[in-house]
């Protein structure tokens, strides 16, 4: 009969098991370990609800107004488009 | 993952073209990017004027360095840039800035942070449309844990293309992941 696999042992495929980063055995022994571990199915359940707030929470985009100081910036920069040669050549003028 | 070998390639002809002088392939990149590591710096600093000045140096220093660049994948080139302009801003930020007569105490930067946050109308509007909860989950990580998870979690980056961002071995990244995510579980638990 197979062993059920202790709550420490089981921590690190639990995690990995959330990114999809656990070989088909583990898999099998983190389902059939949260299937016997209440505990340890609920911390599963947590972590999981943790992860997906972060990857559904709203992207933002700078202003406007920041990508067009942005490029001048970079003309400013050099006096001229980025190239190969622009060593010997004044920051700014 | 974020960047797929055709996006790798892409971006490798838009590095090509700025190395050759052509302007217009610089502001390829600056819009190919822009959002993302605006986004990395925003979560990482939880400031809109601090991170946008952070994504300006960024792309700055990759401009300075483009003649330079003799990687096969810029992605890693440009989040690695951009972390590090971070944890050095988080590491400057920490600095005592105050009177020597004022009290120092843990709260204060946190007492800072919250006032810095809420002086603008817009920024009040922006950390509720964020979900201020997961936000203040993500500022009160250790910086070593907050930036593992947001390259994983906010960017989408993989394992291996965190570790070769920040530099670190993969059994790290795992490890600090994995520790930020009991932590957020741990002061997320109630409120999901």
């Amino acid at each position: 009969m197979e062993r059920r696999m202790e709550c420490a042992e089981v921590y690190n495929w639990l995690q990995a098991y959330l990114d999809g980063g656990v070989t088909a055995e583990q898999e099998r022994a983190v389902e059939a370990h949260i299937r016997a571990c209440p505990r340890c199915r609920r911390r599963l359940v947590e972590l999981a609800r943790a992860v997906n707030a972060l990857e559904r929470s709203e992207d933002l985009s700078p202003r406007p107004e920041f990508t067009r100081r942005l490029y001048e910036l970079l003309e400013r920069e050099t006096g001229r488009p980025p190239g190969p040669k622009r060593k010997g050549r004044a920051p700014g003028g | 993952m974020v960047h797929s070998p055709e996006q790798d390639a892409i971006d490798l002809r838009l590095v090509e073209r700025c190395q050759r002088g052509h302007a217009d392939a610089f502001r390829e990149l600056v819009d190919r990017y822009q959002a993302r590591i605006f986004n990395m710096a925003y979560r990482m600093l939880h400031n809109r004027e601090e991170a946008e000045d952070i994504t300006q140096e960024a792309f700055l220093n990759v401009f300075r360095a483009i003649d330079s660049f003799k990687g096969d994948r810029f992605s890693p080139w440009i989040y690695k840039i951009a972390s590090n302009l971070c944890l050095d801003h988080l590491r400057r930020r920490r600095l005592p800035t105050v009177s020597l007569d004022a009290p120092v105490n843990a709260d204060m930067d946190v007492a800072r942070e919250i006032a810095d946050n809420t002086s603008l109308p817009e920024e009040e509007a922006l950390s509720e449309a964020l979900g201020i909860d997961i936000q203040r989950a993500i500022d009160s990580l250790p910086e070593r844990y907050r930036v593992v998870t947001v390259l994983r979690h906010i960017e989408d980056l993989s394992y291996e293309e965190i570790a070769e961002v920040l530099g670190i071995p993969l059994g790290t990244v795992k490890t600090r992941l994995f520790r930020a995510r009991e932590m957020l579980r741990e002061r997320l638990s109630d409120s999901l």
